[in-house]
């Protein structure tokens, strides 16, 4: 019963104790804490670091309070200590401590002095009032850490509050919630295509745009952060584009399709000045030699001839809808104009330079899948153009029938084949929607949110080396002042090496192009897509120095293929056409 | 209420009793008077240093007559010879006219001694009192003498210098369980000796304690119980008088060159228990080490000559050593 009183004493200490502890500590915790994050934000007035936010703030407070909790219960507080306290409070001398010291010795247990004193010492511990042995007190780092907590809260908390916002803020936030309700309305419809496209990678760009859009659209977001979330967002997605551009085959459908047509305008054309210049040699045959513009005896047969043209131009035509098939990435009509030109070759009608004709033309189809996405029905095409140039001198119905079976299946080959790859179709996807962020960025760093002209800046902006305010909107982009790139050129530091600068660009054209209208600083025009108006991006000037992540080699293909590919889509007239080409061979690495 | 308790109630009583006799003579001084009774219930001794006319021997007198106990006085004088101390053969002539060598005790065969201005004799005769004091005994013509039980040297001397003193040996020092300093008396406790000496005569004093009831006090008083925390205060107490020592402040370092032997701690732990019991304690509290710590070590330590140049004083020393002490077994916990 005794030793329970003074046991039972201790333990109430040690509650109270342990308890004043928490008190102090992280009171302590909540100054230091408070005084780091003053220290931040006064160091960030400096422009000495980066404003930090407040998540950031708040979790340097939170981390500071957890760190007086686990110093406030890692303390070691054992009974001893607990009673030197209690009697040093309560000067009861050394009684408590002594007790238990002398207890838990047990040498002397049994003496009478030692029973004694442990009956002293539980007598005294009943009249211990421990509330009043260790009152409770606020200590001063409470307030004072409270009190710069508060001023925390308010350096955050002010500025956001809409009564506080400058005119410029409240816009920023409109800007930021437009962007997001059209970065959700993008992600969800590209959402859709790629589920039903099936396209895993778009599907998880979608899913993070979407939230991306969800978090601007509530307002969790600053202007700055969505922008810097966009811009990691549209990286992530070019990089995830990169990965699949690796895995895809070396050449596109659509280089396919613009080898084959190359092949067959330059055959057409050779055709051509082969029949002119015999038509122009027989002319003049005729004229030295009139008696012999029709010799005795000589075949002719105008109609046999009329017919086999009209086989040959089937034949011809369904090339030519190959090849636009090709363009279309129809695999339907690929597989259409295959059989017609079976069913051509099995009628029999054609000669046999006409098949000869064909042969060629198959093989040169071959090549140009060759390494595409259809690269087994170009194997299939070469083994035909093979067989048929082999047993061009016997070409019974038999034969004809079995190259024109094998034709069909070469044609349903491709109609099952996809047009595009599941990976190109992925990158493609992803890539709209990287270019449509990366266009809303833009425009948000303009201040024209979605197509919404900006209020207007204080002046150029920083790209353009004006002294304006970087959150601020340029008054006139298309307009400044060529005089400002000017003034900052010393300084400036351009994109150097082979990775495709303006600079670099330009100087190219300067050699090798007869007009500078297609320098990067003129403008270029806007196009409509099948997604509506695109937004038309007015550049003048350098562009703003960046370094290249990547390295030159790694990103040339992939460059180059974009370009084919725009060149491809683009009314461009040839010769500029030619001009691009040629730019990416004398760069090739 | 158990036999302890009533033990230790019999305990203050007599110490009381004792002490208000005293005080019917002795006016102030109380730490003095507890100081000599606290050492004559540890079987100790005590130095009484003071300048002349304080009452240092008016006290030792007055005890005396409280305690039922014998006493004697030696006035220590440069020619005073050991053998005036502790006794010597004499040759005695019978009834027979037979002549044999018979033991005259000497003054130190009393209860209670007064070794009155004990530096005025020479050093071969203050150590004439080391064995007496040390082992209650002396030993003359190769007979060892036991003294009387309880016993107890009250030694008092004068603090200045003069002609013709001689300091007490280190050794004979450490035989002291206490040094303790008689102060000038204060305004009031001056104006009640004038009232007290200058009036009637004074109170008789009454002898109310006798020895077997000392010894009784002293067996007791061995019993309390010391936790090992404070034992530990105390040693690192003692300890840190030595300059060598860990425990010893920057003070003790460049003051003292010799510092306290094992009887000081002995000195303290003993004279700590005493005090305990007087304030009705079962237990040993730092309080009480702290309290017996200037009598019981300022005479163990000996300063060296830039302590002495400096005019250092062992108490000044005592109360550093005390303050680490302190500083080192406070707990850290901030509330």
């Amino acid at each position: 019963m005794g030793a329970d009183r003074l046991g039972t004493a201790i333990i109430s200490a040690r509650h109270r104790i342990r308890y004043l502890l928490t008190i102090l500590i992280v009171s302590r915790s909540i100054l230091i804490g408070s005084g780091l994050a003053c220290l931040l934000v006064g160091l960030s007035k400096f422009r000495i670091i980066g404003v930090p936010s407040a998540s950031q703030v708040f979790l340097l407070l939170l981390i500071s309070v957890l760190i007086g909790l686990l110093i406030v219960f890692l303390h070691p507080l054992s009974n001893l200590d607990v009673a030197k306290m209690l009697e040093r409070r309560t000067d009861m001398k050394e009684r408590f401590s002594s007790a238990l010291e002398l207890n838990a010795a047990g040498s002397d247990a049994n003496s009478a002095f030692l029973a004694e004193q442990l009956s002293d010492s539980e007598l005294r511990a009943t009249e211990v009032n421990i509330k009043i042995a260790f009152p409770s007190r606020v200590p001063w780092e409470l307030p004072v850490g409270l009190a710069l907590t508060i001023l925390i809260a308010l350096l955050y908390l002010l500025p956001n509050l809409p009564y506080f916002m400058s005119p410029g803020q409240k816009q920023d936030i409109a800007d930021v919630t437009k962007q997001g309700i059209a970065i959700i309305k993008l992600a969800k419809a590209t959402q859709k295509t790629a589920n039903q496209q099936k396209l895993d990678e778009t599907k998880k760009a979608a899913e993070e745009a979407c939230k991306l859009g969800e978090a601007m659209e509530k307002g969790k977001l600053t202007k700055k952060q969505s922008l810097i979330e966009m811009q990691k967002l549209t990286q992530k997605m070019e990089e995830t584009q990169k990965k699949l551009a690796s895995s895809m085959p070396q050449k596109s459908i659509e280089q396919a399709k613009t080898e084959f047509k190359r092949s067959l305008d330059q055959k057409q054309q050779e055709e051509l000045a082969q029949q002119q210049k015999k038509d122009s040699e027989k002319k003049a045959q005729n004229s030295k030699h009139p008696e012999n513009s029709k010799k005795p005896g000589e075949k002719s047969n105008p109609e046999e001839q009329k017919k086999e043209s009209i086989a040959m131009k089937q034949a011809k035509q369904a090339l030519q809808q190959m090849a636009q098939a090709l363009a279309d990435q129809n695999t339907q009509q690929m597989q259409q104009s295959m059989e017609k030109i079976a069913q051509q070759m099995e009628s029999g009608q054609m000669s046999k330079p006409e098949r000869q004709q064909l042969q060629e033309q198959l093989k040169q189809l071959a090549n140009a899948l060759k390494n595409s996405n259809m690269d087994a029905s170009a194997k299939q095409l070469e083994q035909l153009a093979q067989q048929m140039s082999q047993s061009s001198g016997n070409m019974d119905p038999n034969t004809l029938q079995q190259m024109a079976q094998m034709m069909k299946n070469i044609g349903k080959g491709m109609g099952k084949g996809q047009g595009m790859s599941k990976a190109e179709l992925d990158m493609k996807t992803m890539g709209e929607l990287a270019e449509a962020m990366k266009n809303g960025r833009l425009a948000m760093c303009m201040g024209k949110g979605f197509g919404k002209p900006g209020s207007g800046g204080a002046g150029a902006g920083r790209g353009y080396n004006g002294s304006g305010h970087p959150a601020m909107a340029m008054k006139d982009p298309g307009n400044t002042n060529p005089r400002l790139m000017a003034m900052a050129k010393a300084e400036q530091i351009k994109a150097q090496g082979k990775a495709g600068s303006a600079k670099e660009f330009a100087k190219y054209l300067s050699k090798n192009a007869a007009s500078a209208k297609h320098l990067p600083n003129g403008k270029i025009a806007g196009t409509r897509s099948q997604n509506g108006n695109e937004l038309q991006i007015s550049m003048t000037g350098d562009p703003e120095p960046t370094k290249s992540n990547a390295p030159y080699y790694q990103v040339y293909q992939t460059s180059k293929r974009a370009a084919e590919s725009a060149l491809n889509k683009e009314n461009i007239p040839a010769t500029y056409k030619k001009q691009v080409r040629d730019y990416f061979d004398s760069i090739q690495p | 209420m158990s036999e302890i308790e009533n033990q230790s109630a019999e305990f203050i009583a007599n110490f009381r009793r004792v002490r208000e006799e005293i005080s019917k003579v002795i006016v102030g001084n109380e730490p003095i008077v507890e100081g000599v009774l606290i050492c004559l219930i540890a079987n100790g001794h005590a130095l009484l240093e003071g300048v002349p006319g304080l009452g240092k021997t008016l006290l030792v007198r007055t005890l005396s007559q409280a305690l039922d106990l014998s006493f004697s006085r030696v006035q220590f004088t440069p020619d005073l010879m050991p053998a005036d101390i502790t006794g010597t053969n004499i040759l005695i002539e019978g009834v027979g006219g037979q002549k044999e060598f018979k033991f005259q005790p000497g003054p130190v065969f009393a209860h209670i001694v007064l070794a009155d201005e004990i530096n005025r004799a020479t050093p071969k005769t203050q150590s004439a009192m080391l064995e007496a004091m040390q082992e209650h005994g002396v030993t003359v013509a190769g007979i060892s003498h036991r003294l009387l039980e309880p016993f107890i040297v009250l030694a008092t001397q004068n603090p200045i210098e003069m002609e013709g003193t001689y300091p007490l040996p280190e050794a004979q020092l450490d035989r002291f369980l206490f040094k303790l300093l008689v102060k000038s008396p204060t305004f009031e406790d001056l104006c009640a000796i004038v009232d007290r000496t200058t009036g009637s005569p004074a109170e008789a004093i009454l002898p109310v304690l006798d020895g077997p009831s000392i010894l009784k006090m002293r067996a007791l008083a061995r019993e309390v119980p010391m936790s090992p925390s404070v034992r530990e205060f105390a040693i690192k107490l003692v300890l840190g008088t030595q300059p060598d020592s860990e425990f010893a402040p920057p003070e003790v370092k460049q003051f003292v060159r010799y510092g306290s032997s094992p009887r000081g701690a002995q000195a303290v732990v003993v004279a700590a228990k005493i005090r305990a019991l007087l304030f009705g304690r079962y237990n040993v509290a730092v309080e009480d080490i702290e309290q017996v710590a200037a009598p019981a070590l300022r005479h163990r330590m000996i300063l060296n000559f830039e302590g002495e140049a400096d005019g250092i004083s062992a108490d000044i020393l005592v109360e550093a050593i005390l303050k680490r002490g302190n500083s080192d077994s406070e707990l850290k916990i901030p509330v």
